[in-house]
């Protein structure tokens, strides 16, 4: 995509401009238009995700000692998406939790061959019992749905080997997050916080974990920023 | 075995869709047609350094370099020419 521009002044002469939309030489300012081609601009692709998460995995786990065939837990999983990718990356078998029956759902609807190494378990996150702590206990997009962030922190680490891992993924704040999610009012049914690195890394050392390395996406439709930490 | 037969060899084996179903070009977008899971990029960065023997880094990480077969040739060529 190629933007040129005439205008090489300080001041661009929005007089002429809105003079021009009105007599029709350029094409009229549709405010509804615009807001869709800018949702256009800003929707999910899941291939896209695949490739920027998939990068940023490859950066965050770079030089770590990821256990072969590892145990994943996935908590508020949806349909796995991160789960799915790390098993596609490693290997291992991932277990997937969420109380949302339409996430369940659409998972089953999605599932492919690695379904066989991966279980669905709809309930509460909080009410979660295992029989034996995973090698690293992920989430994508949920910590941000907690104004108080320790408990559901504090439940990635108890399901965690001491010897294991965390991968926490949130929506950063950024202006790139904040228009996406502007544009997609659809989506904003519940309380979501955006965090800056330096706010999550402060809450994710409060709830006692020990952020290791933080890594921010690139090229995605929002930031997100994916911290990894000791178990 | 040309590059092109090699790639287009192993998104077939990655379909979601029945084979019989499947007729695509060397500048078909396989993302846009719904041939391959959302997974499957990340399989295919995966396989192409496996398989020729490269790194690829953060900043090639894009998706027009995997879209479509002529797209992936190209990009692997280009690889191996700076190797």
């Amino acid at each position: 995509m190629i933007y040129t521009t005439k205008n090489t002044g300080a001041v661009f002469n929005w007089d002429e401009y809105f003079m021009k939309l009105k007599n029709g030489e350029v094409a009229t300012l549709d405010v509804e238009s615009y807001f869709h081609n800018v949702r256009g601009l800003l929707s999910e692709n899941a291939h896209l995700l695949a490739l920027v998460l998939g990068d940023v995995l490859r950066k965050l786990l770079k030089g770590v000692q990821v256990k072969p065939e590892p145990r994943v837990l996935e908590l508020g999983a949806g349909t796995g998406f991160l789960t799915r990718l790390l098993l596609t990356m490693y290997g291992g078998s991932g277990a997937l939790v969420d109380n949302c029956r339409t996430s369940f759902d659409a998972y089953n609807r999605i599932k492919d061959k690695s379904g066989d190494r991966i279980t669905y378990q709809l309930e509460d996150l909080f009410a979660l019992k295992v029989t034996e702590p995973f090698d690293m206990v992920c989430s994508f997009g949920l910590i941000e749905h907690f104004k108080e962030k320790q408990k559901i922190l504090s439940i990635h680490k108890e399901h965690c080997r001491p010897d294991g891992h965390m991968i926490l993924i949130v929506p950063m704040d950024s202006f790139l997050t904040r228009a996406y999610y502007e544009v997609h009012p659809e989506i904003n049914l519940g309380y979501r916080e955006l965090l800056t690195k330096k706010t999550a890394l402060e809450q994710i050392q409060a709830s006692g974990l020990q952020p290791v390395r933080a890594e921010v996406s690139q090229g995605y439709v929002y930031d997100f920023l994916a911290v990894l930490c000791k178990g | 075995m040309s590059m092109h037969e090699q790639i287009r060899n192993f998104i077939q084996d990655n379909l979601v869709v029945f084979d019989d179903e499947v007729e695509f070009s060397n500048e078909d977008n396989i993302f846009e047609l719904g041939f391959v899971n959302s997974l499957f990029a990340m399989k295919l960065v995966t396989y192409i350094e496996s398989e020729f023997n490269t790194t690829i880094e953060s900043d090639e990480m894009d998706i027009n370099n995997f879209n479509t077969i002529d797209n992936i040739v190209n990009f692997i060529s280009s690889k191996t020419v700076y190797q």
